[in-house]
């Protein structure tokens, strides 16, 4: 099997649009827009904080079942989507992580809101999410 | 720092590379559901529009077989409405998957909601 070893992919027609062929030998799909450009594992409850995150610059509590995710690296726009889920404490029965809609995501911020089976704002025990898009 | 310049990788055979510990999704969506419009998309060559909470997004390169994977966001339903609901996927096939967002708040029924985060992993055909 042969192997290269490099620090870094570059495109030769456009810098950042790379094909890598598919499993099925013949279809080709571009690897820019397929990676993950952010992921973030966090504590919601008590004093908010990352665990374990990919380009992510730092986490602010917005209130309760509410929180800001800083980016690293900014997205080009806000048409990207975030896939996120939580973990909801044991005394409670059911919580989702949602997108913020009244103050949406930014290019660099994404808004997220913790909510309990009531329909309310909650602290989740534990959170995550992932972005798929365009890096700026 | 050695950079590698290049339009296409591929293994000498011609089939698909590995990436140390990477997997790229081969789709991702991102759906206003009540306009209904597609804010921003990769492989996606029309979403379909059926009804109440319930939409197909078909791929523009289809997947090798139904066994892919495919994990969606929850947004509020609209301004104002502090709504919980959850999301699944519905029928599937190599070239569509089907998605649909019930409401969490107890009363179990299909709703339309406005902003939809979708993500697709798998095999390509």
């Amino acid at each position: 099997m042969s192997e290269i070893k490099t620090d870094k992919l570059t495109g030769t027609s456009t810098a950042g649009s790379i094909l890598v062929t598919g499993e099925g030998n013949s279809t080709t799909t571009n690897l820019q827009q397929g990676l993950a450009k952010a992921w973030v594992n966090f504590d919601f409850d008590g004093t908010q904080a990352i665990t374990k995150s990919f380009n992510t610059a730092s986490i602010t509590d917005d209130g309760t079942g509410a929180s800001s995710i800083a980016l690293t690296a900014a997205m080009s726009n806000a048409n990207y989507i975030i896939t996120c889920n939580g973990v909801h404490d044991g005394s409670l029965y059911v919580a989702g992580l949602c997108v913020r809609h009244d103050t949406p995501p930014t290019s660099s911020v994404l808004k997220l809101d913790g909510m309990n089976y009531n329909q309310s704002n909650y602290d989740m025990e534990m959170a995550m999410g992932t972005v798929h898009g365009d890096l700026a | 720092m050695s950079t590698v310049h290049c339009n296409t990788v591929q293994t000498s055979s011609g089939g698909p590379v590995t990436l140390t510990k990477q997997s790229a999704s081969k789709a991702w969506l991102n759906y206003i559901m009540d306009t209904p419009s597609v804010v921003g998309s990769f492989n996606i060559a029309s979403v379909t529009d059926e009804g109440t909470g319930h939409f197909t997004q078909n791929f523009t390169n289809s997947m090798s077989a139904v066994d892919f994977l495919g994990c969606s966001s929850n947004n509020y339903p609209d301004s104002g409405s502090a709504l919980n609901y959850s999301s699944g996927m519905r029928d599937s096939t190599t070239s569509t998957i089907g998605f649909k967002r019930e409401n969490s708040g107890g009363a179990g029924s299909d709703l339309t909601v406005q902003g939809n985060g979708l993500a697709v992993f798998g095999d390509l055909a």
